[in-house]
């Protein structure tokens, strides 16, 4: 799971391949029930640019995340914030724990994520039952959101922060376009949007390609959705 | 990386475009608040294109600038048109050196003396409305803090011309765009309806606002077929 995590990141990358094996090696190594990863918006807060369930309302909870939430906390303080009971941290957070209690999660932990020394954003992961992290997994979830960073940038100096503020500028544009792509193809091809998404993946997989250019290929009518389906096929 | 940069061009943005009104005088705006923010930029055009071929001029700093985006509309070619059709910045230090990429285009920049361009899509996923062109006419590279400024700019540019036909409030059109419901259902109605994503995108809005409900909503229903296209066909 790592060593595919790494191998993206030496390979030919986007941050929206990086971002998805992040959230998965937290569910298979974790144990995690949903993942998200924000991100200091340059425009201003925290803003989602990654999320295992796009289900709006784990979008909104973790978006809920302006004013207060372990995210908020985590890159403020630029450390980990542990939260492995909800019932009991209702004071620090009231509308935030009273929004994840709702969704069905019981525990959180927020990692933040690091570059050149400040705190650029945090990878939250949540459990659905009291979960407890031990050294180890502290230690992992620090790494998965190290290689977040690196994902995002690679380059090296003073100007990768700058570099960054611009690359999470793409990376939400891309979230939009990827959503963008996946209604088209649902609507092309008449299938849900779920169907429509992993055939997207699919088929950038298959051409070793990235999900970023088949989704601008996509809105950008470069690509017909029926392609994907006969790519799909022939596989 | 925290909103304070975000929050000074912002002003700086309102200071010029306050008191405008109509796309052009605002595409205008925009560009003077580019020239007076970033160091090193000589003239700024502001293009909305339909698709890589078609294209409609809406703002320039000046006739140079004016006279550029021609130039690349007229050959087809150029960073800007580029920018665009990659949904990407083109950041070009030295057109000289990069003649190979626009051939046509690097000849025409040398006659008018240009030497260094950079391209900025004005997009939101999908919605691709056009480009920012920032022109130089010495060479050499934007500072890092002048890109992630000029990324900003184009950034705020796309939010005020988007808001511009809707009248719509920043951070609710902001917020509205991080619900992927919202943009899935943006594209399914684009495909469907065979109509562009920004079309698709203003319709969503235009049906929400007419049936008191929120966009959010009404993209949920549409996802989950319980609101028949035609509704929206108009």
């Amino acid at each position: 799971m790592l060593s595919e995590l790494t191998a993206n990141l030496v390979d030919r990358h986007d941050a929206e391949s990086v971002l998805r094996l992040v959230t998965a090696a937290c569910e298979s190594l974790l144990s995690a029930s949903a993942t998200g990863v924000l991100l200091a918006d340059p425009r201003g807060g925290l803003s989602v640019v990654s999320a295992s369930d796009e289900r709006a309302r784990f979008l909104e909870l973790l978006q809920s995340q302006i004013d207060e939430g372990p995210c908020v906390d985590c890159v403020r303080d630029d450390a980990m914030v542990a939260c492995p009971d909800l019932e009991d941290g209702a004071g620090r957070w009231p509308a935030f724990t009273r929004a994840a209690l709702d969704a069905g999660f019981r525990a959180v932990h927020a990692v933040p994520m690091r570059l050149a020394g400040d705190a650029v954003g945090g990878l939250n992961v949540f459990y659905a039952a009291v979960t407890p992290w031990e050294a180890w997994q502290e230690r992992l979830g620090q790494v998965l959101a190290d290689l977040a960073v690196l994902g995002l940038s690679q380059d090296d100096g003073p100007a990768r922060t700058h570099r960054l503020a611009e690359q999470t500028l793409t990376t939400l544009n891309d979230r939009v376009m990827l959503a963008h792509a996946i209604g088209m193809v649902a609507g092309a091809l008449d299938t849900s949007t779920d169907e429509a998404r992993r055939l997207i993946f699919g088929y950038a997989a298959t051409n070793r390609g990235l999900v970023r250019d088949v989704a601008r290929k996509l809105t950008g009518g470069d690509l017909d959705a029926a392609a994907l389906l006969q790519a799909a096929d022939a596989s | 990386m925290d909103g304070r940069s975000r929050d000074r061009l912002a002003r700086a943005v309102e200071e010029f475009t306050s008191a405008v009104s109509g796309r052009a005088a605002l595409a205008q705006a925009l560009c003077a608040a580019c020239l007076h923010v970033l160091p090193g930029v000589d003239a700024a055009a502001l293009t909305l294109r339909a698709n890589a071929r078609a294209e409609e001029m809406v703002g320039a700093s000046d006739e140079w600038a004016a006279r550029l985006e021609e130039i690349q509309y007229t050959l087809g070619e150029g960073p800007g048109v580029s920018a665009f059709r990659d949904a990407t910045p083109v950041l070009v230090a030295d057109l000289g050196s990069d003649g190979v990429r626009w051939p046509g285009f690097s000849a025409a920049a040398a006659v008018e003396g240009l030497t260094a361009m950079f391209a900025f899509p004005l997009q939101v996923g999908g919605i691709r409305l056009g480009t920012l062109d920032l022109y130089r006419r010495r060479p050499g590279g934007l500072t890092a803090p002048a890109t992630a400024d000029a990324a900003m700019l184009a950034d705020l540019a796309t939010y005020a011309l988007l808001e511009q036909s809707e009248q719509a409030d920043e951070d609710q059109l902001r917020m509205t765009l991080s619900y992927q419901d919202v943009n899935m259902a943006t594209g399914l109605l684009a495909a469907q309806l065979r109509i562009s994503l920004e079309d698709a995108f203003a319709r969503l809005r235009a049906h929400a606002f007419s049936s008191g409900r929120s966009v959010l909503d009404v993209a949920r229903d549409l996802l989950a077929r319980r609101i028949p296209l035609d509704r929206l066909a108009d």
